[in-house]
């Protein structure tokens, strides 16, 4: 065994990312929203958390499982004026 | 003679006007239109014009954007009304800041708001696609820029009025009515005078079906204020409006992407005419198109079947011809899952529409999920479709990430046919309870699943926009030599007199092509 290979670690990450990877993080993402939906299809009488019990910040205001995905979609919004304002400055 | 036969007759007439007019000119007043047009479009509107500037490719870039906007919100909105359709009461705590909508409310505000967003999308990739077509450039990248705001600002108002009733929410609906009707004129305008500019080369079936898109609502918003049409047919010269501007994106994007000629001129004429005289069912759901027309309503809305088949088979074969393209392709993947969509949507709005002219009204319950299919399925996918194809070339750059417009096709693509099949079965159920009539809250479970799938189309035009704006100014450069349209038509015919080989390219010649030139009258100059 020479001294180069002897200094290669044993275990290594590629640097490129290939693109099912990403694909693969989404369908996981759909399955698990799949089982979530399931999960209340099948028992209905057990209801979900909701953002205002979780967070009492929020305990007047968020009643319902709606918000969790609002949050998401304001974060989304906010991204995108984030990214906006980003660009403009770096150009 | 009733009302609809001569509303019927009146824009069969303005179909024909209007082929006839841009095939042939306007006769002597041909350059006096064009200069008046021309000043209108940008010195008429004094320092307004000065507010944008006019490079190359911002009007495309300028409706694309604020068409994904108003897309992302109009999902997030409709995912809103669909969550509220099992827990009505889940934003009862906005009403502390003064946020109620009533269900009505939130369905029109959603149904305004989409239909436009997905409109503005289209309207910008058929000013990339008539201007490569035409090979000019567009006339007035300045006015093209400048009234996308304008239509902007209609959604806007628009979408407030949705909120409201009384008096207010029709003011301001009337002025979101003329902010489009405005914006519409100058975008016909500025599509004539592109149009006008292509020299000898003949015009395109994108650009025929671009311009009977835009001209013939206009047409039906005149005969409704003559008197010679009724509010139903306007409706109908609306929904062509969005089908026409749909095919015309579907028709440049998926031969461009796939690299292939459109496999039938033939199916494309049955297409382009077909649309024309036959009024399809898409969104005539629930209209009253007048006692006694019944007859001959169901057989136009059968007949209009044969367009939609026409051109669902031509854009499948021009797509199947190079399969590899098309499928690595993510703007032709996306834009070919729409127009196959289309099948259903059409077989499906024949039933629907039909019952609802018989006054039977057993398929009542359907109109919603079928309206929600035709807007986020066929409409919405072609839409996007454009944009992924129209945007990078107008832009001069990629979009920042490939793989995250791969994922955002996904997320449109799953999160619309979950959606509408939970959707659908709801109906389905609830349509069979209230016949047998039992109250039971049996569809909740696929309401639920119904609305959690739509999230993610919301999650998904997000994610695109983002993209878009990083590939503004980060994407990579696409040269001027990639950025023409890949297609490469067989043969081509062309009439005497003058053009250039830049002008045969963009309009889809190669090296290979066959240019046949057809002269009627040359034996008789010999």
């Amino acid at each position: 065994m020479t001294t180069d290979a002897s200094s290669l670690p044993e275990v290594t990450v590629g640097d490129e990312e290939p693109a099912s990877s990403r694909l693969l993080l989404l369908i996981s993402t759909v399955a698990a929203l799949g089982l979530l939906m399931l999960h209340n299809v099948l028992y209905p009488g057990q209801d979900l958390p909701v953002f205002g019990e979780l967070v009492p910040l929020f305990g007047d205001i968020a009643h319902s499982g709606i918000w969790f995905f609002l949050i998401g979609t304001m974060i989304g919004f906010g991204l995108i004026v984030a990214t906006l304002i980003g660009e403009v400055i770096e150009d | 003679m009733s009302a609809f036969t001569t509303a019927l007759l009146f824009m069969w007439l303005s179909a024909i006007l209007t082929w006839a007019l841009v095939n042939r000119g306007i006769p002597i007043f041909q350059d006096l239109a064009r200069d008046m047009s021309r000043f209108f479009m940008e010195k008429a509107l004094g320092p307004g014009a000065d507010l944008v500037e006019g490079r190359p490719g911002s009007g495309v870039k300028a409706w694309m954007f604020h068409g994904m906007l108003w897309f992302c919100i109009a999902a997030t909105f409709g995912f809103i009304e669909l969550w509220l359709s099992h827990e009505p009461t889940a934003l009862h705590s906005l009403s502390a800041i003064g946020y109620s909508p009533t269900t009505s409310q939130l369905h029109d505000a959603v149904s305004l708001v989409s239909y436009n967003a997905i409109w503005m999308m289209l309207i910008g990739a058929s000013l990339h696609i008539n201007a490569r077509l035409s090979g000019s450039g567009i006339a007035s990248e300045t006015n093209a820029a400048l009234v996308s705001f304008i239509y902007s600002g209609g959604i806007m108002i628009g979408f407030i009025a949705s909120h409201l009733s009384g008096d207010w929410g029709d003011y301001m609906f009337s002025a979101a009515g003329i902010a489009f009707i405005l914006a519409n004129v100058a975008v016909a305008i500025n599509h004539l005078l592109t149009l006008g500019g292509r020299g000898n080369s003949p015009i395109q079936p994108s650009q025929w079906l671009i311009i009977f898109a835009l001209i013939m609502p206009l047409l039906g918003c005149l005969g409704s204020l003559l008197g010679v049409s009724n509010d139903s047919v306007y409706l109908s010269t609306v929904t062509f409006g969005m089908v026409a501007m749909a095919l015309a994106v579907a028709h440049y994007v998926i031969p461009s992407q796939a690299g292939a000629p459109i496999w039938s001129r033939t199916l494309t004429g049955v297409t382009i005419f077909g649309l024309l005289f036959f009024i399809t069912p898409f969104n005539m759901l629930d209209v009253d198109l007048g006692q006694g027309t019944a007859g001959l309503l169901t057989v136009i809305y059968t007949l209009s079947l044969i367009p939609i088949f026409a051109a669902v088979t031509n854009l499948m074969r021009t797509a199947g011809s190079r399969w590899g393209s098309t499928s690595s392709s993510v703007a032709a993947s996306i834009t070919l899952t729409g127009v196959v969509l289309l099948i259903p949507v059409a077989v499906g709005t024949l039933f629907i529409g039909v019952d609802a002219i018989s006054l039977e009204d057993n398929l009542g319950h359907l109109v919603k999920p079928m309206t929600h299919l035709f807007t986020w399925g066929p409409l919405a996918m072609i839409a996007i479709g454009g944009v992924m194809a129209c945007f990078p070339a107008a832009a001069g750059r990629e979009l920042f990430s490939a793989s995250s417009t791969r994922t955002s096709f996904w997320l449109v693509g799953t999160g619309v046919l979950i959606s509408t099949m939970a959707y659908f079965s709801a109906a389905l159920v609830d349509g069979a309870l209230s016949a047998a009539e039992v109250v039971s809250d049996a569809s909740q479970p696929m309401l639920v699943i119904a609305s959690i799938a739509f999230y993610l189309v919301s999650i998904a035009g997000i994610m695109l926009m983002l993209n878009m704006i990083k590939g503004v100014s980060r994407g990579t450069p696409i040269s001027s030599g990639d950025a023409g349209p890949a297609v490469v038509t067989d043969r081509m015919t062309l009439t005497p007199g003058s053009t250039s080989i830049r002008s045969m390219m963009a309009a889809g010649a190669g090296v290979d092509t066959e240019i046949s030139v057809i002269c009627d009258n040359c034996d008789e100059e010999e």
